[in-house]
């Protein structure tokens, strides 16, 4: 696939995986599978859905209005959910062969 | 309102308005959701991060607007300014010039339109440039047509010269001359500038009605 995906993008999507999220939701949740590395900033998460959604990798999943605030929920759409699935097997095939050769040449406990 | 939502508020004016009406109420709650109790003003980092989206979605707008701008709008400018040209640099020294071309006996005729072809061109170039930058959309619009009806009228005039020419034995035509040979360009300006206005998407939209 042609499409470059980098951290953010693969985090928000993963994020999404398999359930819908608002905003504040996806930062939360990127945050927890990062280990807390990452923490997205409202302006790059609102920059990267816009993209994903222009993509057609996300969509608006429904509003809600929570403490008079408004939340907007997303979801991922079927090319979203191929994309990720095909990302991570991409990430994992070579995280598996990084820590093969590594086993190999003995540098690994 | 407390005080945090005001300034985040602000902060979000770094958006182009169009997206904050869109977005703006969801991205405030986020950022409220966000901050930790107790916060009175907007991290660095959301003021940094928010500046840099903000910014970037205006200059990608401006983008947007101008080459909109390119592909329809300024054909029909284009087309404009030539057209007025082409009115006032043909028309203008015909009913000045023949009592300059009078005074012409000799070999050589200068037909209406050649005496005081040039400068009367600049003028009217420089008239044109400035009535059209006050002209609407739909008047703009409106200049496209006439630019092509213009242009049949110079090969008109072309074919009909020798008998507007002031009496002798020269033989030159209308199209003569430097400022008419100018004027002649205009028209062919105009008729591209129709062509670019013509060629833009959603042109009949504009053309019968004046442009968001």
């Amino acid at each position: 696939m042609a499409l470059e995906i980098r951290e953010p993008t693969f985090l928000v999507l993963a994020a999404l995986a398999g359930e819908r999220r608002h905003g504040y939701g996806v930062i939360q949740e990127v945050e927890r599978l990062s280990n807390g590395e990452t923490r997205l900033r409202a302006g790059t998460l609102y920059a990267t859905l816009d993209r994903l959604g222009h993509e057609g990798l996300v969509a608006p999943a429904g509003e809600e209005v929570v403490d008079g605030r408004l939340r907007r929920y997303y979801r991922l759409t079927a090319q979203g959910s191929a994309t990720l699935g095909t990302e991570s097997r991409r990430r994992m095939a070579v995280s598996k062969e990084a820590l093969r050769r590594l086993r190999l040449a003995g540098g690994l406990a | 309102m407390s005080g945090l939502e005001h300034r985040y508020g602000r902060l979000l004016r770094a958006y182009p308005k169009s997206y904050r009406h869109e977005r703006g109420a969801e991205i405030l709650g986020t950022l409220l959701e966000g901050s930790p109790p107790g916060r009175r003003h907007p991290g660095i980092r959301d003021v940094f991060d928010i500046g840099l989206r903000g910014g970037q979605m205006r200059m990608a707008l401006g983008a947007e607007h101008l080459v909109r701008r390119v592909r329809g709008d300024l054909g029909a400018t284009v087309a404009a300014i030539a057209s007025a040209t082409v009115v006032v640099s043909f028309f203008l020294p015909w009913y000045v010039a023949p009592f300059d071309a009078s005074g012409h006996t000799g070999a050589v005729r200068v037909s209406a339109l050649n005496a005081g072809g040039g400068r009367f061109f600049v003028l009217a170039l420089a008239a044109a440039i400035a009535v059209t930058g006050f002209l609407g959309p739909r008047v703009r619009a409106l200049a496209v047509s006439f630019a092509l009806v213009l242009l049949y009228a110079t090969w008109i005039c072309q074919a009909n010269s020798p008998a507007i020419t002031t009496a002798g034995s020269y033989d030159g035509g209308l199209i003569e001359g430097v400022g008419a040979h100018l004027g002649v360009a205009s028209a062919y300006v105009a008729l591209v500038g129709s062509a670019l206005h013509m060629a833009r998407p959603g042109v009949a939209r504009v053309t019968s009605a004046s442009e968001s």
